[in-house]
């Protein structure tokens, strides 16, 4: 309950409370009011049921208010461990990796995707070839970057404006996280990044054969 | 930072007193009503504390000092009442360095502590190399109900160090015109050997080459390396972006930048060299480079208690801002002064802003805790991503060095000189 609601209630259980003194303290200062309020009960039970009743309705409210908020109190920090941070790269995991079927639903999410994948091989192109930008660009839109037609098809600046790929793309939430994987794999590979965990089950052999670690 | 909160503990009571009146009224039982006023009083209770002052004197030590990476370091805490207030219920959480992990006890405590007591607990940490600061401790204090909750903090100036000497910091030519320890490309007064070039009235004699002037009568003078004092920024980037770590058993890379860049530190205040820190994050942080003991003192303090250098990870959707933070840091720089960077290189900003520097005149030095994984796809591909940073940095003429956070930085350090990271 917010701040005025509380001051509403204690308001009225003030002057409710003032007017039971008044009663009792001063029983002909108000006539006959509470003969006349027992009258109009019908008895004095039942006038007293009803104020119980009222007070019932407050303590059922009270104790659902308490229930929903609890007890207001600082948690301490847990310092016993290191604290825990996402690892580089977890937006492209959650995006990509979730298999939700709406995890890359909207047009921006698969923009953002797409734009950093396509970024990292345009640099790639650049590094490895020693191209200005204007030529890496043109060479991921050609797609003849790799070798991988999905991967390249993925990232063509040609194919994304296709009318068939505006009309489906949002409709193609598994088909985009495949070029997505593709893609990004393709990037990895031909810039010597192993999965470690490839590098386990293959052996000592692939984890030197290009593999950064 | 004090935070004084009311914690509603006894809400509901004045609901159970009015439970228990109109049980009574209904049933016509006197004594349930009776009831009511006691519950009436437990309501009242909580009026009559008022939040306690709380007023500590924290005090730490290590054993042994100086430990050896894997082995235990024992941490005794004296935490004393400075204040007037008795304080019922007092919860210490000590600020145990982030990278550094509890091996043995708990660095939590409890206790009642009159004005004036002293109460004390130890625990112990598994040292790691580097210089780990203490971060400030916790209390939290309630009154006697439980009604209200005070949350402050309390900072000593304590770090474990483990391997943490920087022999040398691989500072750039970039210098002030008085002389210190920065050996730059210049000829003139020295200890490292620059160049011969022929006598001008006016050189002094104890640089004259006299083996020369024996074998061939020309007369010479020697010209050493030109050392100079340089002033230098220690800046951490605390963004959002910075918050990574390779898994979840490993600190992040803004623990690692904290921690590097205090081992930097203390090795530059061994020099005659100013140096002041900024960081970008929850708030910019910003202490101009000076000398001086007291100087060090409050870089020292600032790194462990402003906003800036905190830790913590930020919630999923923080945004801060930190961006223009950037921009405010580089006008900031005075000419001639150097910044020593320490941040992951997880995103284009800091990257361009490195870069920006560097094309301004302003050396810079990147010293780049590691966070990358190639456990998962986009963890290869965030390692791509940075590699290039690497790359173009170090085409720019940026001395970058990529340490993983696992090794002692010196060597690092010195390798960065080398030019070999």
């Amino acid at each position: 309950m917010n701040r005025a609601g509380r001051l509403l209630v204690g308001g009225v259980g003030a002057v409710g409370a003032a007017g039971a003194f008044a009663l009792v303290a001063l029983p002909n200062a108000l006539g006959d009011a509470a003969a006349a309020l027992v009258a109009f009960a019908g008895n004095d039970y039942l006038l007293a049921a009803g104020v119980a009743s009222v007070a019932l309705l407050i303590v059922v409210a009270a104790l659902a208010l308490r229930g929903a908020d609890g007890v207001t109190r600082t948690t301490p920090p847990e310092p016993e461990t290191v604290q825990n941070a996402a690892h580089p790269g977890v937006e492209f995991d959650r995006a990509v990796e979730d298999g939700s079927w709406n995890s890359v639903g909207r047009d921006g999410d698969q923009e953002t995707v797409r734009e950093r994948v396509r970024e990292a091989a345009v640099r790639s192109v650049m590094h490895r070839e020693g191209v200005a930008r204007e030529r890496a660009a043109a060479r991921v839109d050609a797609g003849d970057w790799t070798d991988d037609d999905v991967a390249a098809a993925f990232l063509s600046e040609d194919e994304r404006t296709s009318l068939t790929a505006r009309l489906l793309g949002p409709l193609s939430g598994p088909g985009f996280r495949r070029g997505a994987k593709r893609a990004a794999d393709e990037v990895c590979r031909v810039e010597g990044v192993a999965d470690e965990r490839a590098d386990v089950e293959n052996g000592p052999r692939a984890a030197t054969d290009g593999g950064r670690r | 930072m004090t935070t004084v909160r009311r914690t509603r503990r006894w809400r509901g009571v004045v609901a159970v007193a009015l439970f228990a009146a109109a049980v009574g009224l209904l049933a016509k039982d006197p004594v349930v009503l009776l009831l009511g006023a006691v519950g009436a009083g437990y309501a009242a209770y909580p009026w009559l504390t008022s939040p306690p002052t709380v007023d500590l004197d924290l005090t730490r030590t290590v054993d042994p000092h100086d430990a050896e990476a894997g082995t235990d370091v024992d941490v005794t805490v004296r935490v004393r009442n400075t204040g007037s207030s008795t304080l019922t219920d007092l919860r210490v959480v000590d600020g145990v360095p982030p990278m550094l992990t509890v091996s043995g006890g708990t660095p939590r405590h409890a206790a009642f502590l009159r004005p004036g007591a002293t109460t004390e607990f130890s625990y112990a940490v598994r040292a790691e190399h580097g210089r780990h600061q203490f971060d400030p401790a916790t209390a939290i204090a309630r009154d006697a109900a439980g009604a209200h909750e005070v949350e402050t903090t309390v900072q000593t100036d304590t770090a474990i160090e483990c391997a943490a000497t920087v022999p040398e910091v691989p500072l750039r030519q970039q210098t002030m015109r008085a002389g210190g320890s920065v050996v730059t490309d210049e000829g003139g007064a020295g200890t490292e050997f620059h160049q011969t070039r022929e006598y001008r009235s006016g050189d002094p004699l104890s640089r004259i080459d006299w083996r020369r002037r024996a074998k061939t009568g020309e007369l010479t003078t020697i010209e050493f390396r030109e050392e100079r004092l340089a002033s230098v920024v220690l800046c951490l980037d605390a963004r959002p972006s910075a918050y990574r770590a390779t898994d979840e058993d490993e600190p992040h890379a803004v623990a690692c930048g904290r921690e590097g860049m205090a081992q930097v530190l203390t090795a530059l205040a061994d020099t005659r060299n100013p140096v002041g820190v900024a960081a970008v994050g929850r708030q910019p942080c910003w202490l101009p480079p000076r000398t001086g003991s007291d100087h060090l003192a409050e870089a020292r303090r600032r790194m462990g208690s402003h906003p800036a250098f905190s830790t913590v990870p930020p919630a999923p959707d923080a945004d801060w801002g930190a961006d223009g933070q950037l921009e405010q840091l580089r006008r900031r720089l005075d000419p001639g002064t150097q910044v020593v960077l320490f941040s992951p290189l997880a995103d284009e900003a800091v990257t361009a802003f490195a870069l920006e520097l560097e094309r301004g005149g302003t050396a810079v030095t990147v010293v780049s805790p590691d966070p990358t994984t190639t456990a998962t796809r986009g963890g290869r591909l965030a390692t791509v991503e940075r590699d290039d940073r690497i790359r173009r940095l170090r085409s720019a003429e940026v001395r970058v060095v990529d340490w993983d956070p696992a090794e002692p930085l010196g060597p690092e350090l010195v390798r960065a000189r080398e030019g070999f990271a």
